[in-house]
């Protein structure tokens, strides 16, 4: 997983994914494929985009899809996928669920490339979805984290 | 959800279209393209009684090089400036600006005039047609006034327009040879509206510096003379971030980054017209 994290804008991009799952058997690759591509678009909604935020009066402020973001062709890439078979013992031919995993791992595996671009500033995610507001606020709580941190070495 | 019930009329001339709107007053919605209006009338945001679609309207859709200007109809298309179907006297801007809009299908309805009569702040032409020196043709039944886009959008979504007036053409100066351009935008995602726009045109021969800063929740912030950002010089290489963010307060833009994002934008269009 590879990230370019712009420092001005706050945006992320989403540069090389691979995927390996072990899915035991795989009865019939191309959907189990199929199965990975829908979930990594769904993983990278909830870890860049899709997000459902109340006011204070506990009114739902995205209620429409020009609020509450979804990731398109543009924003999902073509990922590099590869194959484990490891037979479960427990199951008719070995198989093993494929649906869900797909989109587990996309927030982890893109907060931390996210975190590890930005880890020259210093700065540190740990909510998603990765906002560009949350990363630039992330950055600035960091510069002035080291602004403090040289003060008090100063004085 | 679905638009509440509504007339529809589709005017062969353009008399009969400003005869329908004056009857039909402050009830009555113009439609040049829908796509804006259309989801608007689904979330019933807007509830006319009647929409006069002007899309039929041949002298909308012309688009003519008239001395040093090209006049383009209300209801030309994003997609016709994409392609270039009607001139361009922008070396490129306009197809460029056009090309960033939305998505196609938006851009195959969307209409210049459409865009720029729904005053989204953080539409393209708003801020592009600013930048540009462009102006509005404005006519009423009895006749028409040209007034500078700027002037024309007076705040988010608001715009001149009176109730008996329709938009009827731009009017873009066409640009030296040497002027040097720079568009950006910053967008969540492709197709999104954005959330800053920042936009520079520096035309020597014509005497022409003019810097934006777009997408700021209210009309753009235009300077028809952009020196105030670069030092007091016209060198593209002098552009003051300071001074973009201190106008940007001066305009009651609070936020810190909110601030930083349309400065950055606006450097951004400025590295692309010193083609750097």
């Amino acid at each position: 997983m590879t990230v370019a994290v712009d420092p001005e804008l706050g945006d992320v991009e989403i540069l090389d994914y691979v995927i390996v799952e072990d899915g035991g058997r795989l009865v019939n690759p191309m959907v189990v494929d199929g199965q990975i591509y829908g979930g990594l678009a769904q993983g990278i909604g909830t870890a860049l985009y899709e997000e459902m935020p109340f006011d204070r009066n506990g009114q739902p402020l995205a209620t429409t899809f020009a609020d509450y973001l979804l990731p398109g062709p543009t924003e999902v890439p073509e990922p590099r996928l590869d194959h484990i078979e490891t037979l479960a013992p427990y199951t008719e031919f070995g198989v093993k669920g494929i649906g869900e995993g797909g989109a587990i791992a996309p927030p982890a595996a893109i907060a931390n490339a996210v975190n590890d671009a930005l880890k020259g500033l210093g700065a540190e995610l740990l909510y998603s979805p990765i906002t560009p507001r949350r990363v630039l606020e992330a950055i600035a709580a960091a510069k002035v984290q080291r602004a403090a941190v040289v003060t008090r070495a100063g004085a | 959800m679905k638009p509440v019930n509504f007339a529809y009329q589709r005017p062969r001339h353009f008399g009969e279209a400003m005869g329908l709107l004056a009857d039909g007053g402050a009830h009555a919605k113009v439609l040049a393209g829908g796509q804006s209006l259309g989801p608007m009338l689904n979330l019933r945001l807007v509830q006319p009684e009647l929409i006069v679609d002007i899309t039929a309207l041949d002298e909308l859709k012309r688009a003519e090089k008239l001395g040093d200007h090209l006049v383009l109809g209300a209801c030309v298309t994003h997609a016709d400036i994409e392609d270039g179907r009607v001139p361009d006297v922008t070396n490129g801007a306009m197809p460029e600006v056009a090309a960033g809009i939305a998505y196609r299908a938006v851009r195959n309805r969307g209409t210049i005039g459409g865009s720029l009569i729904n005053a989204d702040p953080s539409a393209d032409w708003v801020s592009a047609l600013s930048a540009l020196g462009a102006e509005a043709i404005v006519r009423r039944a009895d006749g028409a006034r040209t007034l500078a886009v700027e002037d024309f959008v007076t705040g988010a979504l608001e715009t001149v327009l009176g109730a008996n007036e329709l938009l009827e053409a731009i009017r873009v100066p066409a640009q030296s040879a040497s002027a040097q351009w720079g568009y950006y935008k910053v967008c969540r995602k492709t197709g999104e509206y954005a959330q800053a726009i920042g936009a520079v045109l520096l035309d020597r021969p014509r005497n022409v510096f003019r810097a934006v800063i777009g997408a700021t929740e209210r009309k753009p912030l235009v300077l028809a003379d952009a020196r105030a950002l670069f030092g007091g010089s016209d060198d593209l290489a002098q552009f003051d971030r300071g001074a973009a963010d201190a106008m940007l307060q001066s305009i009651g833009m609070t936020d810190a980054l909110d601030r930083q994002i349309h400065t950055v934008a606006l450097a951004r269009a400025v590295r692309q017209a010193a083609g750097a």
